[in-house]
């Protein structure tokens, strides 16, 4: 058991809510083992102007709220922002438009990242199946997901060869594998994370719904972009 | 927490108690004491009803705790209200495993029946005692005299099946046993308030007297415990699973995209996936499965060699075969070559794959079991399929002894070939040839070789065995 994770989760339960914050999921996913992107809350426009300083450019801003659960809709996404006055001038807009169409939310403040290098997206959740508890989901992100429905199922616990066939078996295999001149990518390490979430989802029951959405996956390595964390 | 239980006390009791037994005889013939005597159960028969003393010659207790001997099972058929009384008294008596035949219970979905269930599973919490059902047919033992219709087989096999319907069985089992398939224990589960699908499986890996099993579910309560029973039994026995109820909606909030997509057919998908198990999806094809598990020996891969007549029963097998995950390779120069020496050369004769080796008006033929045994042999095949139509030749002259000559043929061929071998006997239009071609079905598989009735059973069956042992290598 993870003392990080379970303050997170201890944290949320005090406060009466469900949902854990990105600033959280990301932490928790950092502790179960993966990689996250560097995010960090700035509360204000000077530590958010600063903490970019010190990432680099280009940034991306979002919207930190519990109550907040789509952000993009709710106009609390700014991406490739490329020098202080932008972040400055987008911290702003996102505070006024949070305020604007959730008069009555939490606002913790602004989650303050780098923008990842791009790579293939990925998608991978977790539910609880009626019958068989926690179930993860894997899918190439964007239209391969929303329109296509391309994903596979694994109900935990996963056998290493239950990992790897999650991956395999989407229709949209052969662009892992490296499709007109885009890189191979690295499947080894997304079915180690797949195992890893395995062991996660059966560690802590108090876990109704996950997804990693999106996660960039690369020749090496892989980099959770966004992720989201819903307790029972 | 109830106890771990050796089933076998209920497959194999010495004594079994009817609780609910009629004291009309008429009636009670077709009851469970009627149907026990009738089956040839060997241990000592318990009917238990207050208002008689006899039943069906036997003496009847008002209770199961007025029986002066122990009591191994009882099977409890009256109304679900008396149902608990019945459990204590049972708990009382030291029986070990009751079936509830009677249904009123959850399945009603009415609070009665529901809160009937709820002090059920109240009641054996406290006392040392497992529950098969409620609402359920319970056991079919043929080795022991067991079971719960008196058409099934009187004789044993190796064929084991947990079902959560009783009526579905009531189909198959008739159906399996003209298909030459012998069972050793079927389980109609019911309600499974108690002893479950999953323990059930458990039961059949460890069960020296079962190789294969068969299971039909809707529901399972506890998915995780299914799971792995099934995930672990099919590594060194096949699982054959027929999930119904597939096509109905999933649950869940959309709180995420996994939620909103995770519906039950995608769950079950990843179910099969992982353990390997074989999906079937209605009960005639489960019957065909259980024939190609029981019969067909293990094949080591996709590539099948057909041989049939006429080419458009062969393009059309070929497609299916393609369609089914099966190849349909060519034959190598060699085998082609022998092939010629025996394969008449007049119009419909053709020696590619599949081959057409002209059955004529001979019936199968010495050369038929040649080039067979030819095709077999060729190092592109993994298994082989003949298809033959005797209807097309009863003008001919050919009658009863031939087809049963053919099939004689076929089986003592295919009992000596170096790959795995099915027949498929198609059906004429004619009520007696028809009756020939399905005697010579049952000729072939009693003797032990998968028989189909069509192309496209067999190509689907072989398809999923195929698939399994592919499976099973990749342990």
């Amino acid at each position: 058991m993870n003392n990080v994770i379970n303050q997170i989760i201890a944290t949320a339960k005090s406060e009466n809510r469900n949902f854990l914050t990105e600033i959280e999921a990301k932490q928790v996913f950092k502790e179960a083992g993966l990689q996250v992107t560097d995010t960090r809350l700035a509360v204000n426009k000077k530590d958010a102007v600063a903490m970019s300083s010190a990432m680099g450019y280009p940034i991306v801003l979002k919207i930190v709220s519990p109550d907040i659960l789509h952000k993009t809709e709710a106009n609390g996404v700014k991406l490739n922002l490329k020098n202080a006055d932008e972040v400055g001038k987008a911290f702003d807009e996102i505070m006024a438009s949070a305020k604007e169409k959730f008069p009555n939310a939490n606002i913790h403040g602004v989650a303050v990242q780098k923008m990842a290098a791009p790579g293939l997206e990925i998608i991978i959740g977790m539910t609880l199946d009626a019958q068989f508890g926690p179930v993860l989901m894997f899918g190439l992100g964007g239209i391969f997901v929303e329109v296509m429905k391309d994903v596979s199922f694994g109900i935990t616990p996963l056998a290493k060869r239950d990992a790897a066939d999650m991956i395999r078996n989407i229709k949209g295999y052969p662009l892992l594998n490296g499709f007109r001149g885009t890189p191979k990518i690295d499947v080894a390490n997304l079915e180690s994370w797949l195992l890893k979430l395995s062991d996660f989802a059966q560690s802590y029951p108090e876990i109704k719904e996950f997804d990693l959405n999106p996660v960039f996956a690369y020749a090496q390595g892989a980099m959770v972009v966004d992720a989201r964390i819903i307790l029972k | 927490m109830v106890q771990e239980l050796d089933l076998n006390v209920a497959f194999d009791p010495q004594s079994i108690a009817v609780v609910g037994a009629s004291s009309d005889d008429n009636a009670e013939k077709k009851g469970w004491v009627g149907r026990l005597q009738e089956f040839g159960f060997k241990g000592k028969i318990y009917p238990i009803n207050p208002k008689a003393p006899v039943i069906l010659g036997l003496k009847a207790y008002p209770s199961v705790k007025a029986v002066p001997d122990p009591i191994d099972y009882a099977i409890v058929s009256i109304r679900s209200s008396f149902v608990p009384g019945v459990l204590r008294d049972c708990i009382a008596k030291g029986i070990k495993v009751v079936h509830i035949f009677s249904a009123g219970f959850a399945e009603t979905g009415m609070e009665e029946g529901k809160k009937l269930q709820e002090e059920v599973i109240s009641i054996i919490k406290e006392g040392k005692i497992r529950i098969i059902g409620p609402n359920c047919m319970g056991i079919y033992n043929p080795k022991t005299g067991l079971t719960f219709n008196t058409r099934f087989s009187r004789e044993s096999g190796n064929v084991g099946i947990v079902s959560q319907t009783g009526a579905g069985m009531m189909e198959l089992v008739p159906h399996a046993n003209a298909r030459g398939v012998r069972f050793s224990k079927v389980i109609s589960y019911g309600n499974a308030l108690d002893i479950s699908a999953a323990e059930f499986v458990e039961y059949f890996a460890k069960d020296p007297e079962t190789k294969y099993i068969f299971c039909y579910v809707e529901g399972v309560n506890d998915g995780i415990r299914f799971f792995k029973a099934v995930r672990n039994c099919n590594k060194t026995k096949p699982v054959i699973i027929l999930k119904g109820g597939l096509t109905e909606g999933g649950s869940g909030a959309v709180s995420s995209h996994t939620a909103s997509l995770a519906g039950s057919e995608l769950v079950w998908k990843a179910f099969f996936n992982q353990t390997g198990a074989i999906q079937v999806d209605t009960l005639t094809e489960a019957v065909e499965q259980i024939v190609a598990v029981e019969k067909l020996r293990e094949i080591k891969g996709r590539r099948i060699g057909i041989v049939a007549r006429g080419g458009g029963v062969g393009v059309v097998a070929t497609d299916t075969c393609e369609r089914a995950g099966l190849k349909v390779p060519a034959l190598t120069k060699e085998t082609r070559a022998e092939l010629a020496k025996i394969t008449p050369a007049d119009a419909g004769s053709s020696i590619r794959n599949p081959v057409e080796i002209g059955l004529g008006r001979f019936g199968v033929s010495e050369y038929y079991a040649t080039g067979l045994r030819l095709v077999a042999d060729d190092p592109n095949i993994d298994v082989v399929m003949a298809v033959i139509n005797p209807h097309v030749y009863t003008q001919e002259g050919i009658g009863a002894k031939e087809i049963d000559q053919s099939a004689q043929v076929l089986i003592d061929t295919a009992k000596t070939l170096s790959k795995p071998m099915v027949v498929v006997v198609t059906l004429g239009d004619d009520i007696d040839v028809i009756g020939m071609e399905l005697a010579a079905q049952e000729k072939i598989l009693n003797a032990g070789v998968p028989a189909f009735a069509t192309v496209e059973a067999a190509i689907l069956a072989i398809s999923k065995m195929a698939k399994y042992w592919e499976f099973r290598r990749s342990l």
